[in-house]
């Protein structure tokens, strides 16, 4: 049931019609030869891997980004000739940030009414809608920095409406916002596609490609096929995957096999207050060698901060921890060697070529010379970077660098794996790929502790917390947890689990 | 010692590639050393003056002769009103004006004393108390002569009772300023590029986020720090020698002391310099702020340093502060070493200070690193 | 309307980081007053060494003239040629004098004699002036044995010629009313240009400018709403440096307010169009900041005429100094604090600001595209 009380309009209309569109960056084509309309009413969808020019479509829609050959005409304007006249009446949500983060959330909201120049009576009624319907309304006068990335994002998504375009494009709209954010931003562009209003968005989940209209698939610069998405069959995610190159690599890891006896993490009591917030309160969990074991929580759950206790990075108000061995509340630099560490911005050196990447951090973990080699030469195969090692970091996609980083803090063989949102915003068959390895490390004796928003992935723990507001409110073995919730699907316990605590 | 080694060639790469901040170092100590020891002086020379002469005699003709015969007034501009001299000196065109009575000569051959003026514009004290000095020093010269003579031809003979001043100028007996300006812009370079390298770079590192990285690894916080700094000092020591070069061989600068005490002098500067720069990067969240914070603090250290403004000219409050500026003593110590010639057995006591501002800042922030790494 | 958002936008986001604002008021205060009490180019209590030959009341007489004038404190004493290298090397005077071992008998006797002045040439600013206020103290003492001398002999007779000097524009000669109207020039060229360019380069980097290209903001409305909070700011800064500088130091003011504060305007409208147009050049924040530095701090402090005179400098680089509009508006603020004059005399250097000005924001629309690539 729509909010707004609008009609249902479908229409054949060509909203936007692309025609031989190409677009180069210093000798790389992002796009080649794209043909395609989009009609008016239409909620369409963008989809293919990294790097495969879906942000490079988006812009060019947009009239931000000015084609190499071809054109593009968005209402029947050309968006190189009128490009005021496309811009004024678009919405757009870019993957990069697009507030300001000083500002409050009223302050935002306020600031892109006035540039789009509504007026007063309206704003005050817009607004209104839009922070009840975004969930927003307790946080007005909250500044964006201290906001969740979800709410950030719904926002931002409230932002670009408060003019009511009719043609609203975004740019990997849930991209690293967690499930519960993502029912709500979904709702939202639903609600509001239901209005008649056009949209275009790119994704790289698939439940969201499959609530499309029709989809665009593209594969390095190239549109391989436009349909609607029952027409790709059942099993979407694997015609995905069927379409981009494999990933080869070898089954066995060159590191040792290792015990997978015993306890490796124990924690008790654990929490962390920073002046009145209590950011993790009192939680307490015994892991095992060779589990994978899930943290799951919304953003602001305590996640990354336990993680940061774990790894010596901050230190804890209360309780004990111990990491392979060692007491991190006392000797917190003990631990530095015995664990790795991948944080969710891929923290690699982007001004240094991938090789001196490797280089860097195998050697300032000690790992010996013909060690590094070997594992160098893995690491480069299994990121698909052989014969590239000389390329900068950063020119390389965001699925190869998440590779990258990921080997990089393997490199030394850590007991202990700490990885955290690893998979945001990458494709599903690099993340196939990258949970396979996860299972293959985990079988050959390295523990993993993840955080992830992804549910379908934590299918693949050995065990799972929930965590909610500093609080683990649920852990145990995924099939467990389907039992005592009586249900298949992950997503629902959380739902299940955060409703039960709020 | 393999992990150093590595956060070393690591930093190493990163810099190579940053090539607007190499193309901006080499700039600092090369042609803007060029440009500003070429055209700033604090030299008062090829001044103009306005005479209006109201005498026209032979000892006024005779007096503004002496003045032009000097090497520091150029052109004498004869007028024939107050206000012709009033908008000379206003728009500038000469930079002293010399007022002669009606009655002078008449007033000089009876053996009474006849006053001058000489109009001075205030717009620019500097020169004007130096110009007040040269045009002072002018005619007393020239009242000595004519009262010698006065009194010869009355009859008077022998010597008059004189002290004679005999000034000499050691270590640069022909006052080039440029020299001191040299040494100073080397100095700047030195202290901008050591102070503002490593800020920048360790503020970057907190930007990027690649800091939880870092500190996750085995490296010890100075070993990350060393790492650092290894970049700056290179570049830093290594510069110092096309402007050596520029500086005495383009200019002249003589060298009389020894060119490896000044390499050593210069390390311990530039050691002090990266520990004010590293505790500036701990204060900052990101690069504009630790540019700001930058500046917020070499303004004073330099200004204090003597290098604008002489030590001697600033109230003693001043004076005192000034000795809290690493700037000051490195100034002395090069100067030093330069013009005067002078070895460690002079200087040590100024470089040990020097050393002690840096032994006290780096655990300051190494300190504050640690800390700052619970956000 | 969209304008006054911006501005209300960026305002609220300057008020919010409080080190940048912190800096923008409380640097300009510093160099203030640094410059305000360091600078009078009048030396005081010069530390002097004293090699007296003599030692006769004569050349006591003579020292304590020296220490009588206030510029000279005569603190060391020494015993040997070899005492005046060791303290002159180690720079713990800078003058030292040497007074011959007949001086007292040539002075009774009315004889030529003459005083060894040794000047620490090494600062050479500070061994100027020394110099030569140390000469005028032995040519003082010089005619007032002179006239001694004469008195002796019956004869009254002065010295023929007297100076007589006059100093017109700040007669007072303090110093630092010439630097403060100088200093407007330099501190409205430190940040404002900076601070300008890094606020539009930081959103083309975090990339909330993408935004603003989807939008109906047109690049002047855009530009505007970025460089007048920055040149509110700039301004702000300008009327704290004139209420402290007229307030606190009593630097005397004779000009016209109102015009002073037009041209001000008009100077900080090219100072913040200086970073407008850095900010189109380039793409990094650290880039935006190199480049303002080399533009503009640097040459406005050095080549503006502020400190060091522009008259002195060879004629290639006096010609570089009109690239600067620090250099006119230098003269302008100097010619309205000390002499008075008005718009009829200035208009030429306001003229060219004015054009500067207007180029700036020409160029910098031309330039501002809305396009990611």
């Amino acid at each position: 049931m729509s909010r707004y009380g609008g009609k249902k309009m479908l229409n054949g209309e060509a909203v936007i019609e692309i025609k031989n569109l190409g677009r180069v960056f210093k000798k790389n084509w992002a796009l080649r030869g794209i043909n395609l309309e989009i009609n008016k009413g239409e909620l369409f969808g963008i989809v293919g891997p990294d790097g495969s020019g879906k942000t490079t479509l988006i812009q060019s829609l947009c009239a931000i980004l000015d084609p190499t050959e071809g054109s593009i005409r968005v209402n029947g304007f050309d968006t190189v000739k009128d490009s005021s006249k496309i811009t004024s009446r678009i919405g757009y949500m870019s993957q990069a940030y697009s507030l300001y983060e000083d500002l409050t959330v009223e302050e935002n909201l306020e600031f892109f009414a006035k540039v789009r120049n509504i007026p007063e009576e309206n704003f005050i009624e817009r607004k209104k809608r839009l922070l009840e319907f975004s969930g927003l309304s307790p946080f007005l006068k909250r500044r964006v920095r201290h906001l969740s990335g979800g709410m950030q994002k719904k926002l931002a998504l409230c932002c670009n409406l408060i003019h009511e375009p009719d043609l609203l494009i975004l740019d990997e709209p849930t991209l690293g916002v967690d499930p519960i954010s993502r029912r709500h931003l979904w709702k939202m562009i639903a609600e509001y596609h239901s209005l008649g209003k056009t949209i275009i968005l790119s994704t790289s989940y698939m439940d969201e490609a499959k609530r499309c209209g029709r989809l665009a698939f593209l594969l390095e610069g190239r549109l391989l096929s436009c349909e609607r998405p029952d027409a790709f069959g059942k099993d979407m995610e694997d015609v995905f995957i069927a379409n981009i190159k494999k990933v080869e690599w070898k089954r066995t890891l060159p590191f040792p096999r290792r015990l997978t006896e015993g306890d490796i993490i124990r924690v008790e009591g654990l929490s962390k207050r920073f002046d009145a917030f209590t950011a993790v309160d009192k939680i307490g969990f015994t892991i095992k060698r060779g589990e994978v074991f899930g943290f799951v929580g919304p953003n602001g759950s305590g996640k990354t901060t336990t993680i940061r206790i774990l790894c010596g990075i901050i230190p804890p108000s209360d309780g004990q921890v111990e990491v392979a061995g060692v007491d991190v509340v006392r000797r917190p630099a003990d631990v530095k060697g015995k664990i790795g560490y991948m944080s969710q911005k891929f923290s690699l050196y982007i001004d240094l070529t991938i090789e001196e990447n490797i280089n860097f951090f195998g050697r300032v973990y000690g790992v010996d010379a013909k060690s590094l080699e070997e594992r160098k030469g893995w690491l480069l195969e299994i990121a698909g970077l052989k014969g590239k090692e000389k390329a900068l970091t950063k020119e390389v996609s965001g699925a190869v660098r998440q590779r990258l980083a990921l080997g990089c803090s393997l490199l030394h063989h850590p007991d202990i794996l700490f990885l955290d949102e690893p998979t945001a915003g990458v494709d599903p068959a690099s993340r196939r790929a990258f949970w396979e390895m996860i299972g293959l490390l985990a079988k050959s004796g390295t523990t993993v502790f993840v955080t992830t928003h992804y549910l379908s992935e934590v299918e693949a723990c050995s065990r799972i917390a929930f965590l909610h507001q500093g609080r683990i409110l649920a852990l145990d073995a995924p099939e467990r947890l389907k039992a005592i919730y009586n249900t298949d699907s992950l997503e629902d316990i959380f739902m299940q689990v955060m409703e039960g605590n709020a | 010692m393999e992990r150093l080694i590595a956060a070393i060639k690591k930093e190493f790469l990163q810099f190579k590639r940053d090539r607007m901040l190499i193309i901006l170092i080499l700039w600092t100590y090369t042609i803007e050393v060029v440009m500003c020891t070429m055209a700033l002086s604090f030299e008062v020379k090829n001044l103009h003056m306005a005479v209006y002469d109201m005498d026209r005699s032979q000892w006024s003709q005779r007096l503004v002769e002496k003045f032009t015969a000097t090497e520091y007034f150029t052109k004498a501009i004869y007028i024939s009103s107050l206000k012709e001299m009033d908008s000379l000196l206003d728009s500038g065109k000469v930079d002293m004006g010399l007022f002669i009575p009606l009655d002078f000569s008449t007033a000089v051959q009876k053996g009474e004393t006849g006053d001058v003026q000489i109009i001075l514009s205030g717009t620019n004290s500097n020169t004007a108390n130096t110009v007040r000095g040269y045009a002072t020093a002018i005619i007393e010269g020239f009242s000595r002569e004519a009262t010698k003579e006065f009194l010869m031809k009355k009859g008077m003979a022998g010597e008059f009772p004189e002290v004679e001043p005999r000034i000499r100028v050691w270590y640069n007996p022909e006052l080039k300023f440029r020299y001191f300006m040299i040494i100073s812009m080397i100095v700047l370079a030195g202290i901008m590029v050591g102070m503002i390298h490593p800020a920048a770079t360790m503020v970057r590192e907190k930007e990027t986020g690649t800091i939880e990285q870092i500190m996750l690894t085995p490296l010890r916080s100075h070993e990350i720090i060393i790492a650092k700094l290894l970049p700056t000092i290179t570049i830093a020591e290594l510069s110092l020698i096309p402007s050596l070069l520029i500086a005495t061989v383009g200019f002249g600068l003589p060298i009389k002391g020894s060119i490896p005490l000044f390499f050593f002098a210069s390390t311990i500067f530039l050691f002090t310099s990266m520990g004010m720069g590293v505790f500036v990067s701990t204060l900052s969240r990101n690069l504009q702020q630790a540019l700001l914070i930058s500046f917020f603090i070499l303004f004073p250290v330099l200004f204090l340093s003597g290098t604008m403004v002489p030590i001697e000219s600033m109230p003693s409050a001043m004076q005192y502060l000034s000795l809290l500026s690493p700037v000051r003593y490195y100034m002395e110590i090069v100067l030093g070493i330069f013009l005067k010639g002078v070895g460690l057995k002079v200087l040590w006591p100024k470089l040990l200070i020097i050393f002690t501002f840096g032994a006290v800042i780096f655990p300051l922030s190494l300190l504050r690193l640690k800390r700052g790494m619970y956000k | 309307m969209i304008l006054s958002a911006l501005i209300k936008k960026e305002a609220k986001e300057i008020l919010r980081d409080p080190i940048t604002l912190g800096t923008a008021i409380f640097l300009p205060l510093v160099m203030l007053f640094l410059f305000g009490y360091a600078i009078s180019l009048d030396v005081e209590d010069i530390t002097m060494a004293v090699y007296d030959q003599d030692r006769t009341q004569e050349s006591r007489r003579l020292i304590e003239v020296f220490s009588a004038s206030g510029y000279f404190i005569p603190r060391y004493y020494l015993d040997s040629t070899k005492e005046i290298d060791e303290i002159m090397d180690r720079g713990k005077a800078a003058i030292a004098i040497v007074i011959p071992p007949d001086f007292s008998r040539d002075i009774n006797s009315f004889k030529k004699t003459s005083l060894q002045i040794i000047v620490d040439g090494s600062f050479s600013a500070t061994a100027m002036i020394v110099s030569s206020y140390a000469a005028a103290i032995v040519n003082s003492y010089s005619m007032d044995l002179m006239e001694r001398y004469l008195e002796q002999r019956g004869v009254q007779q002065r010295h023929l010629v007297g100076v007589v000097p006059r100093v017109w524009y700040n007669p007072p000669m303090k110093s630092v009313n010439y630097i403060v109207p100088g200093l407007f020039a330099v501190l409205l060229m430190a940040f404002p240009p900076m601070l300008t360019a890094l606020a539009i380069v930081r959103e083309k980097e975090r990339g909330t400018i993408e935004q603003v290209y989807v939008s109906p903001i047109s690049p002047p409305v855009f530009i505007l709403g970025k460089t007048i909070p920055y040149g509110i700011i700039a301004f702000g800064e300008m009327l704290l440096i004139l209420a402290t500088g007229t307030l606190w130091f009593q630097i005397p003011f004779k000009g016209s307010l109102l015009l002073l504060i037009s041209a001000s305007l008009i100077y900080v409208l090219t100072t913040v169009g200086i970073g407008l147009f850095v900010s189109t050049i380039t793409r990094t924040q650290l880039g935006a900041m190199l480049l303002s530095l080399i533009v503009t701090l640097m040459p406005s402090f050095l080549f503006s005429g502020f400190l060091f005179p522009i008259a002195t400098m060879p004629y290639m680089m006096q010609l570089y100094t009109y690239f600067f509009p620090a250099r006119y508006f230098n003269d302008i603020s100097r010619d309205l604090f000390l002499k008075g004059v008005g718009l009829e005399y200035l208009w030429g250097n306001i003229l060219f600001l004015v054009i500067y000005a207007a180029a700036l924001f020409t160029l910098a629309s031309m330039r501002f595209k809305k396009k990611v690539a």
